[in-house]
């Protein structure tokens, strides 16, 4: 993980409608969690040692790939600046960024990864954004380069 | 706060307390049914989830009555919430394919409740439920937030609603609806790993990507499938009806690319499906403890039910559109009565999600219009009996399939559409290549299959006349 990956605004973690809902607790150091019951839900599944705090590598071994992308630092979450994150900053964090937000910007990190490393620099002119021979056009994308609409299952 | 601030909370609050104290006017009742897509039966606690699964669901399910064998009628969002605000099976309605609708002019459950004077509002994560599919008949409000978006935006958007609604003085119902459980189970993105912390496999590499959990069947991702190329209705980019195909032959074929799926792979997928259920249940932990401070659950009913469940490789796929299975059709169905009325109680009894509307609308005492098909429970809730009805549960697939189960056993016939008349004929023949039968009591994934022409007859009868739409022999 960069650090440059890891360093996120606390303005774009944090979803609209989170934000909202959360109201100012998520862009202060958190104090006390809003909804303690969800907050130490939360805790106990993400603190791995029991010391009833989340470092930064505690963080990290549960983070999905490209996860901070979109939101969701480490360092972003740490609003007091402690090294750990509380239940409330567990809380205010992860209620606040936004789920779709993130896996869209991983998706997109991901594709352009790919790109990256299937077209050199120096190669011809590509197909068009999203067509089967164009960049982002894998065999399982289904969407192209370029943001695509959200794929969906069923 | 200031002196004077705090004279008038205390005034207010003293006002409020003579109101109570002298009978004042009581809030308007109201209905909240909470629509948790993809959330199978055994992805929460109450029904076989580890503890820390699912605390607030685990919470309700003490508050509320639970239904331990309750069934949705299709296996994918669209015929299902079709068959939930009809009370119809998706037959019923039409052709069971991606043009299902709810025919103009039929009763729902919303359009019921509107026509006695109800305030009737749904906030949907779009997708299958997109208001251009027509599944928002009687909804006098349909908000349509984030395409296949999570509760962290209709939360906060059916709160709000709420709050207007139930500043007015007519009694209403807010339909509220999530994709946290849909693939590719990546929203949780801080506590994607939390299953299965230690994994470092190649499954990393597709998490972001629905299609990817498409192409798996058997233990094995097919890399170079060719999915996603058609579109459905709202033209989201959906799995072609051939590619399943496809891998069926694949599979056997040694020269195709295909990679072995490891049992930690799998873990990880499941992990990965189990914590999507965790965060949506956080979110129904915001949601519980907003209500709770509103007062709302001192005066209206709560229904908490997920139209189908998944498939997670126990039967060979992925997703849930490929196969009538107790994975993809038992559902979690809870329903908590103002203050928690009668909590705790656990009815064993098989109920169908048809069976949803014509209960509420019983009990409130409202009448249920004549299509309603399922079966009024209201007296159940009421601490009543809860028998009635076929003791057997029916579903609808796309791809040519109906079943039926009577929570210990599970008959499927395929080969025909659902509903049409070569269907018919089928199960009244019980074709035996059509026909599969199971015993289903050892759970998803450990189904024994069982040989139809030595089964009681008995019990073959009931689920063959359930499929008929005939009461028991």
């Amino acid at each position: 993980m960069s650090p440059a990956a890891r360093s996120v605004t606390a303005g774009g973690c944090f979803g609209r409608w989170g934000l909202a809902l959360l109201g100012a607790v998520a862009c202060q150091p958190a104090q006390a969690p809003r909804y303690p019951a969800v907050a130490r839900a939360l805790m106990e599944r993400v603190d791995q040692d029991g010391d009833h705090k989340v470092d930064a590598d505690e963080y990290y071994l549960l983070l999905l790939p490209g996860g901070t992308e979109g939101g969701g630092a480490f360092s972003a979450l740490d609003t007091d600046g402690s090294g750990d994150l509380s239940e409330a900053e567990l809380e205010a964090g992860l209620l606040a960024t936004d789920p779709v937000e993130v896996r869209h910007a991983a998706l997109a990190a991901e594709k352009a990864a790919q790109r990256a490393a299937l077209e050199p620099p120096d190669q011809g002119p590509a197909g068009e954004p999203g067509s089967p021979d164009g960049p982002g056009g894998g065999p399982n994308s289904g969407v192209g380069a370029g943001g695509a609409p959200p794929v969906e299952g069923r | 706060m200031s002196r004077s601030a705090g004279g008038r909370v205390a005034r207010a609050l003293a006002a409020c307390a003579l109101l109570v104290a002298c009978g004042g006017p009581k809030p308007p009742p109201g209905l909240i049914v909470i629509s948790v897509d993809t959330l199978r039966a055994d992805a929460i606690e109450p029904l076989g989830a580890p503890e820390g699964s699912s605390p607030t669901l685990a919470r309700i399910a003490r508050e509320g009555v639970l239904f331990e064998r309750a069934y949705a009628q299709a296996n994918e969002t669209q015929p299902s919430h079709a068959a939930l605000f009809t009370s119809q099976l998706p037959s019923a309605l039409g052709p069971v394919d991606s043009a299902l609708t709810i025919p103009d002019g039929t009763p729902t459950l919303a359009s019921s409740l509107a026509a006695a004077g109800w305030r009737t509002g749904a906030v949907v994560a779009g997708g299958h439920l997109a208001r251009v599919l027509g599944l928002d008949d009687g909804f006098q409000q349909y908000v349509e937030a984030r395409r296949m978006g999570s509760f962290q935006q209709t939360v906060p958007l059916g709160l709000r609603w709420l709050d207007e609604a139930r500043a007015g003085d007519a009694p209403w119902m807010l339909f509220l609806h999530s994709y946290d459980c849909h693939i590719p189970y990546s929203k949780p993105q801080a506590l994607g790993r939390s299953a299965t912390p230690g994994y470092r496999g190649p499954m990393l590499d597709i998490v972001h990507d629905p299609l990817s959990f498409e192409a798996m069947y058997q233990r094995f991702f097919f890399p170079r499938l060719p999915v996603g190329v058609d579109r459905d209705a709202v033209g989201a980019k959906v799995k072609a009806p051939e590619t399943a195909a496809l891998m069926t032959q694949w599979v056997n074929m040694p020269e195709v690319e295909k990679l072995p799926l490891t049992d930690a792979d799998v873990a990880f997928l499941r992990g990965l499906y189990a914590t999507s259920a965790f965060y949506a249940d956080l979110w129904l932990g915001v949601l519980w403890q907003e209500l709770d401070a509103r007062g709302v659950l001192d005066d209206s009913v709560v229904v908490i039910l997920s139209d189908h469940g998944e498939d997670l490789l126990e039967h060979g796929w992925m997703s849930h559109h490929h196969v009538l299975t107790d994975s993809s059709t038992h559902v979690p169905l809870i329903v908590r009565l103002p203050g928690g009325e009668g909590g705790g109680r656990r009815v064993r009894e098989v109920v169908e999600l048809i069976d949803v509307a014509p209960t509420l609308l019983g009990l409130q005492g409202l009448p249920i219009p004549e299509t309603m098909a399922g079966v009024d429970r209201s007296a159940c809730l009421r601490g009543g009996g809860c028998g009635g009805g076929p003791g057997v549960a029916r579903s609808e697939a796309k791809n040519e399939q109906v079943s039926a189960t009577d929570g210990f056993f599970r008959m499927t016939v395929s080969g025909a559409p659902a509903g049409s008349p070569a269907m018919a004929a089928r199960v009244r023949r019980l074709e035996p290549s059509a026909v599969r039968l199971w015993d289903t009591t050892k759970g998803s994934g450990a189904e024994q299959a069982l040989d139809l022409r030595s089964f009681d007859p008995e019990r073959v009868g009931r689920l063959r006349a359930a499929l008929l739409g005939e009461g028991a022999p």
